[in-house]
Order: structure tokens, then sequence, then C-alpha cells
């Protein structure tokens, strides 16, 4: 969380203060400063973590699960699960039941965390529209039929736009809707579990509470987080209709959207590819940022080099803009025969043709355009006033690079990793084609054996990896951002 | 003391503009310690004419003497460093807060810290900027006189002998720039550094400069004291830049001290009226200034004064507020005299003794020469 200060006396102040009340100074621009409050529902979701960290190493967590008659631990599971007899993990539900706790509560704790931002922005009340049209409406035309569904599915989203409307005009609207989603996430993790839960105990022949209390404590950790939130939220008689209202498109919602997502459907095969999938991302990871590093130092340099020499400037620009339209299937096929000539040269018995080296070398290639172009521009915008005045008291070509051109260019060149790091993660996918490995070969292997979900779940973790790679990268773009750049003027 | 700075036949060409001459056989000398003021209307060649001082801008042909050294001979590095340079778009560095950007080049020269901090306080003070409130601060948190004050200070920070200051007052209001001029002066008396100092107003040229140098298309047209250009204008092109009030400007240069009327009739206010009236009538005076024991002023008689009825000077002499110190201009002095409808001005010296009076027909014979 983020608090103003005064710029003066660093002390905290009021955001839209004009003067500070500590030393009494006018206020130009407030700074802030980064703290971690420990408020109830901080600590709430800290103990319940914890709980689960504890329990994530225990044998007895969720449940009994023996190998060679001997209980294991979740964290052991994961790490063997190669060589674990899958038949006595009762399908992979048992797995599904491990790695959705954590998750969800990682998610849960971002979406509080991020409360007041989020209840100022659009996104709460559009997803929330989203999940219960994709859920109930369908569910209308199962239980109703054709004409009945139109009507009920008439009615529903008249009811949900007033909803909507009255909302708004309270000026609610955020809250209302972030407040619902999180029920909702909430209670659909919490069934989810019951589920799991129901389907894998029906197949004990004895249910012991002393060997099955990390079952037991997940739901205690969950039904506590969900009593925290509405506790926290729940101050009116409207946040009480609210609630119930999130309580019933929850159910509804898990039972005809989230339920058969996760029996079978793309989270299926996550949970069943568990192990693969985390390998295969990291193998996409390891590629995407080895052509960074690649691209990052060789394209700065570059780019510094051409702000000096015009004519190099133009062909170095032209040359990177030619690379980067080149299709990347091309661009990989180009590589190969290249790489493998060299191998032959070489006799190299485990050639360099095939694989990541000529995968990572052409993403390198990709990624140079945005960040030679980045940094041209943004060396080339430094305000010339800035630059004179460093030369004309004397500091040496080296010291205005190090001490002004590239930290006054810094954020727009990160900008540029920023582009080539996406880029990079989308493009990876076809080196999957070259035996490179990485998250395209879901991709791949589900369109050569037209299984969508293993397509899907390619394309949604190369997704998510984009949009996580990129969220870091902003992070990391605002680090390196000079604090006097970030005062607007 | 030899000189300083000279100019010997500097010309300058642009290239891509081959057909004008930026800069045309420019030479000067200036002696150590003086300031010289470059004015001339817009683009006429004084930023080109002081960065080639630094080698910002490499002369094409001539020769530029610091201290009977040619700069060309020097290394360029260390040719800057020794030269303060204040620029004329400011040109702090935004990235950092405004001590890290005084103590630059201070660092880069491998000063301590203590000695530092105490040099970027002693200049945010020089420039009226409080250091606790501004050190911290980013550049852009400042408004743009502020910042032209911040590059002043940087200019210095190195206490260099030689500056080159562009258009360094341009951004500031008249009252701060009248005080940052005159605490500017104050420093120069003090530390009698040679200063080209780059800027469009006449009237700060004359007040800033020894000596003024004149520039129009990249020609000299006349290195003289701001005196000498107002009295002698070398032709009619400085007699219009100069303007046509250009004798009221020689005013502002000329203190009271060189017009003044010594020893005026004065009479002691513990004396008798009558004694005031006797010499009033002896002298011919129409106005009689009286001060106390140790000379002081304390107000003055006329004959309205006379006819109240009192024993001592003291009892019926008026006040007045129409006195001056001897160091002021000549300017403020007439314009007391006219604002207040006086027929002379008194004019005391620092410990407010009467030393003498000031008439307009004194000015009018100074003025003529
Ligand atoms: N880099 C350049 N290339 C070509 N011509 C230039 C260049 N810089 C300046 N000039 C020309 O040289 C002349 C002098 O420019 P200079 O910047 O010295 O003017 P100035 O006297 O400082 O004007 P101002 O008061 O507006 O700052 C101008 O006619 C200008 O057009
Ligand atoms: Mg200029």
């Amino acid at each position: 969380m983020e608090i103003a200060i005064c710029p003066n006396c660093k002390k905290e102040i009021p955001e839209d203060s004009k003067s500070c009340s500590h030393c009494l100074k006018p206020i130009v621009s407030v700074k802030y400063k980064n703290v971690f409050s420990w408020q109830l529902s901080d600590k709430i979701f800290l103990f319940a973590a914890i709980i689960l960290l504890i329990g994530f190493f225990q044998p007895w967590f969720p449940g009994s699960i023996l190998y060679e008659d001997k209980p294991i631990s979740p964290y052991r599971m994961l790490l063997n699960i190669v060589d674990l007899d899958i038949d006595f993990l009762e399908s992979y539900n048992i797995l599904r039941m491990i790695i959705i706790v954590p998750i969800f509560s990682i998610l849960l704790y971002f979406m509080i965390y991020l409360r007041a931002s989020m209840q100022k922005t659009l996104f709460p009340s559009i997803f929330l529209f989203l999940i219960s049209c994709a859920s109930i409406l369908p569910f209308f035309f199962r239980i109703a039929g054709m004409t009945g569904g139109v009507l009920m599915s008439l009615v529903f989203l008249f009811c949900i736009i007033a909803y909507y409307r009255i909302s708004y005009m309270s000026g609610r609207l955020g809250y209302a809707s972030y407040f619902v989603l999180l029920i909702f996430m909430c209670l659909s993790v919490f069934i989810y579990q019951l589920d799991l839960g129901k389907e894998f105990y029906v197949n004990l022949e004895t249910i012991k509470v002393s060997q099955t209390y990390g079952f037991w404590l997940t739901w205690l950790t969950f039904g506590t987080l969900i009593f925290t939130i509405i506790l926290s939220f729940m101050k009116t008689v409207e946040d009480f209709w609210l609630m119930t209202f999130g309580v019933l498109l929850s159910l509804i919602a898990y039972n005809t959207f989230i339920h058969p997502l996760f029996v079978s459907g793309p989270f299926a095969f996550f949970a069943d590819n568990f192990s693969e999938v985390g390998i295969q991302a990291l193998t996409h990871i390891k590629i995407v940022f080895i052509a960074l590093a690649i691209a990052i130092a060789t394209g700065v340099p570059l780019g510094v080099y051409i702000t000096r020499n015009p004519v190099a400037a133009r062909i170095v620009l032209y040359i990177s803009s030619i690379l980067i339209t080149i299709p990347s299937i091309a661009m990989f096929g180009f590589m190969m025969p290249i790489l493998s000539s060299i191998d032959k040269s070489w006799d190299a018995v485990s050639g360099i043709g095939i694989g990541a080296v000529p995968a990572v070398l052409a993403l390198a290639l990709y990624s140079l355009l945005p960040i030679i172009r980045n940094t041209y521009i943004a060396l080339k915008n430094v305000d010339p006033a800035t630059i004179e005045a460093g030369r004309g008291m004397g500091m040496t070509p080296f010291q205005l690079l190090i001490k002004l051109q590239l930290p006054l260019s810094a954020p727009i060149i990160m900008a540029g990793v920023r582009t080539a790091v996406v880029m990079g993660i989308a493009i990876g996918a076809i080196a999957a084609y070259i035996g490179a490995g990485g998250l395209g070969i879901f991709v791949s292997q589900g369109l050569q054996m037209s299984t969508n979900d293993s397509v899907i779940a390619g394309a949604v973790s190369m997704s998510l990896l984009a949009i996580l790679a990129d969220i870091f990268l902003e992070q990391v773009e605002d680090w390196i951002t000079p604090a006097g750049l970030k005062i607007e003027r | 003391m030899g000189t300083m700075l000279s100019f010997k036949e500097v010309t300058k060409i642009y290239p891509g503009a081959e057909h004008i001459k930026a800069i045309n056989e420019l030479s000067f000398d200036l002696e150590d310690g003086e300031i010289c003021t470059l004015v001339g209307p817009s683009g006429c060649g004084k930023s080109t004419a002081m960065k080639m001082v630094n080698r910002l801008i490499p002369m094409t042909s001539g020769k530029i003497l610091i201290d009977g050294q040619n700069i060309d001979r020097l290394n360029t590095i260390e040719l800057r460093r020794g030269i303060g340079y204040v620029i004329q778009n400011i040109g702090l560095f935004p990235n950092m807060t405004i001590g890290e950007n005084i103590a630059i080049i201070p660092k880069m020269k491998g000063w301590d810290e203590g000695r530092i901090k105490e040099r970027v306080e002693t200049l945010l003070d020089i420039v009226n900027l409080p250091a606790e409130e501004y050190i911290d601060r980013y550049p852009r948190e400042l408004s743009g006189g502020q910042q032209q004050r911040i590059g002043v200070a940087r200019g210095m920070a190195i206490d260099p002998p030689v500056m080159l200051m562009d258009e360094p007052f341009g951004a500031i209001d008249p009252i701060n720039r009248d005080h940052l001029q005159n605490e500017f002066l104050k420093i120069q008396a003090k530390l009698k550094k040679t200063i080209v100092f780059v800027t469009h107003d006449i009237d700060e040229a004359i007040k800033m400069g020894d000596k003024v140098c004149l520039l129009k298309d990249g020609k000299l047209v006349q290195f003289a004291s701001p005196e000498k250009m107002l009295t002698e204008p070398a032709n009619d092109f400085v007699r219009d830049f100069v303007g046509g009030d250009r004798t009221l400007k020689r005013l502002n240069l000329l203190t009271i001290r060189t017009a003044i009327r010594p020893d005026p009739p004065v009479v002691l206010e513990t004396e008798k009226s009558a004694t005031a009236g006797t010499i009033m009538t002896e002298t011919g005076a129409k106005h009689l200034i009286t001060v106390d024991s140790e000379g002081r002023l304390t107000g003055y008689i006329d004959h309205e004064a006379l006819k109240k009825d009192g024993e001592t000077v003291e009892q019926i002499k008026c006040e007045t507020e129409a006195f001056l110190p001897d160091t002021s201009s000549l300017k403020d002095g007439l314009s007391e005299i006219f604002s207040h409808d006086l027929e002379f001005l008194i004019v005391l010296d620092d410990s407010k003794r009467v030393i003498g009076t000031l008439y307009t027909d004194d000015i009018k014979k100074i003025l003529r020469g």
C-alpha cells in the first residue's frame, strides 16, 4: 500500500493536502512511500497462509495420501510425482486439491490487497457481468427449454442491469461488484474443495479424523477467509443482500461453470499435467530470458553507439525493422541450416542446429528492434540543454552516458524490453516446432491430436506468463526510473 | 593584474551556413577579475562567442587565451572543469536532487563529503533558497526562476577563476533579479572572478559589466567600459542600442558621491532659534539642515519654521525624509528629488552624518562631462 508523505519532513499527510500539517510548508508535489500496514484482514490472511505453508510439508495434508503404506506430504508428492504409482492417487483430484488452495489463497489475498484500486475501476463489474451471463444463462436454458430460457434470460439481464444502475447511481458499482466477486471466488473454491473431498473420501473405507486433519484444516482456513471477507465488508442491510446475491451466484455458477471446467477441460488438463506444464513453462522462461539477455547486451550498446553515428543509425534501424518482419516459422527455419553447418564443420555429436540454440538466437534477433529503437529514441530525446550543461561543466562522454543519458532514458528503454519480452513469449510458442520445448508444445501437440484442452491450456498459460512478466517488468521499470522523473510538472 | 582572457581574431563559421560568419574576427582582452558583458540583438553570436571559450563550439580560426595559455593546447575536460558554466536554458539534471546537481563537479574532482555539503549550503544561501528546504528536492519541483538560480549556484560550485554565464537571470522576476544582481556583484567584489556574462538586456549589461562588449551580426561593434559606451557610443548602432535615454542610464552608473556639494550650512539643534535665523540670512540659504552633536541629521528649518515660537532649534525644526546615503545611484537621488519636489537632497555617509547636498544643477554638470 502507498501513502502520501510530505517531501520536506517525510511524514505522512493526507493525499490531497495543500500544505504539510507537520512542517507547515506548502506542498508542491506529493511523494509516496510504500508501507505495509497490518490490518485485521491482513493478519488473518497471514495466519491462513502460514497454516497452509506448514500443512504443505505435513504428511497428512490435505488427506491421507499413502505411498508404499506410508503417509507422504504434498511437497514430497510433488517432488516425486513421476515415480508415484498413479493408480493409488484416486485420479489426480487429490493433486488439484493441493494446488488450488495455495493458488487461490494468493489470488484472494491480492484481490483484498488491491481493494481500493479495484473498486475504482470497471474491471470487477465487467468481470461479474461476464461470469453471471456465462454461468447462469446456460443454466436457464437447461432447466426451462428454449422459450423459457429466453424469457428467464431476459428477466435475468433486466435484473442485473437494474442492479448495475442502482449501484452506479449510489456510487457503489465498483464496491458492490467487487464484493460479490470476492464472495463468488471464495465460495467456489470452498465448494470445489467439498466436491473433491466427497469424491475422494467416499472411496476410503474408514475416515479417521486424525489421518485427515489436513483436509479439515484447509476447510477451516477457507471458512475463516470467507468469514473475514464477509465481516470486513458487511456493514449495512444492502451488504447483506449483496452477500445473498453473491452466494446464489456462486452456487449456480459453480455447478454450471466451474465444476465442468475442472472435471474435464483446460483446468483439468493443467492439474493432470502439472509437472509437465511446470517444466515446459520453465523452459519457456529460460529461452526467452537468455534471448532477452543477449538482446539487451547487444541492443543497448548498439543503440547508444548509433546515436553518435547517423549513417550507422539508418542502417541498423533498417536492418532490425526488416528482421522483425520475417515470419517466425521462416526465421526458425533459417536458423537451423545455418547452425547445422557449424555443427558439421565442428563434427559435433550433439548439434546446436536444432533445439534451444536456434530458438534463443531467433528470439534475440526479434527482440533487438524494440530494444535498439527505444534506446536510440530515448537517448536522442534527452533534453539537449541537460547534455550541454553536463558537457560544458566538464563531464566526459562516458560520465554523460552513465550519469545522465542512461538514467534519463531508462524508462523508455525498459518499455522496449517489455515489448520484447511479451513478443518473445508469444513467438516462443513456435520454438516448440524445432524441438526447443516450451509451452508451445501443448499447442502443437494439441493441434496434432486435436485435443482442445491441451491447446487452450498452452495458450492460457502463455498469456498468463506474458501478463505476469509484463507486470513484473512494469515494477522493474518503476524501480529504475529516477525519482526526479516521476514528478509531474 | 594581467590579462586573464583574450580573444584573438576569433572567427566562427557554422558548417552548413558557410556564407555567414557567426563570429567575425572578434578580438578583445579581459583583465583578471573583470566581468565582461556580451550584449547585442538576438542571434548576434553572443552564445557562440561564449561557448568557444570552453570549446563547446570549436572555433574556425583565431585563438583564445586563458591566463596566457592557448585553450587549444589544454585538455578539453580539464579546461571545462576549470570554468564555471551557466547555460541559457538552465539544463539542470532532472534525475538528481538540487544538492546532487550542485555537487556533481566537486564530486568528480574528489572533494570530501563534508566540504561538498558545506559548499552546497553556502551556495544555496547565496542564491536565496534555504538549503534545508531545497537541498533534497528535484528540479521539476522548482519554478523556472528557482531552477535558474540553482543553475547559477551549480556554475559557481568549484569556485572557478573563470565563469561563463549565458543569460543567467533571464527567467527571474525583476525584484529577485535585482537582488541576485546585487548579491552577485557583492560576491564578485570579494572573489574577483573573470566572468563572461551574456545578456540581451542593455541595462543588465551596463549594471553588471566592468566591460561591455556589443556585438552585431558576429562583429564587435564596441568594447568599452559601460561609462564610455554611454558617453561615447562608437556609432549610430550603439547609440540606438543603448537607447535614447543613455544619459539617464549613466545616472545608474554614477553614485551620488560624484555630484555632491560638500559642507552644507548646518546648525546644531541645541542652538537658539535666533542663531539659526542669523545663519540663514548670512548664507542666504532657504533651508538649514539641523544636526545633533555627532553631526547626524535630525531635520531642517525653513522660513516658515522660524516663525514658530520656540527657544531652541530642536523645538522648531521639521522632520525630513529627503536624504540618501552617498553610495546610492544618481538615478535614485534624482528620483527622490522629483518625487518629493525638493530643491536639493541631503547626503549622508554610512553613520548617517550629513556630508553634503545634491542639487539637480550639479547632476546636469556631471552628465555634460
Ligand atoms: N549549430 C548552428 N548551426 C548553424 N548556425 C548556427 C548554429 N548555432 C547558431 N547558429 C547561428 O549563429 C548565429 C549566432 O547564434 P547564437 O546562438 O550565438 O546567438 P545569440 O546571440 O546567443 O542569440 P540569443 O540572444 O537569441 O541567445 C545565429 O544567426 C544562429 O542562427
Ligand atoms: Mg544565446
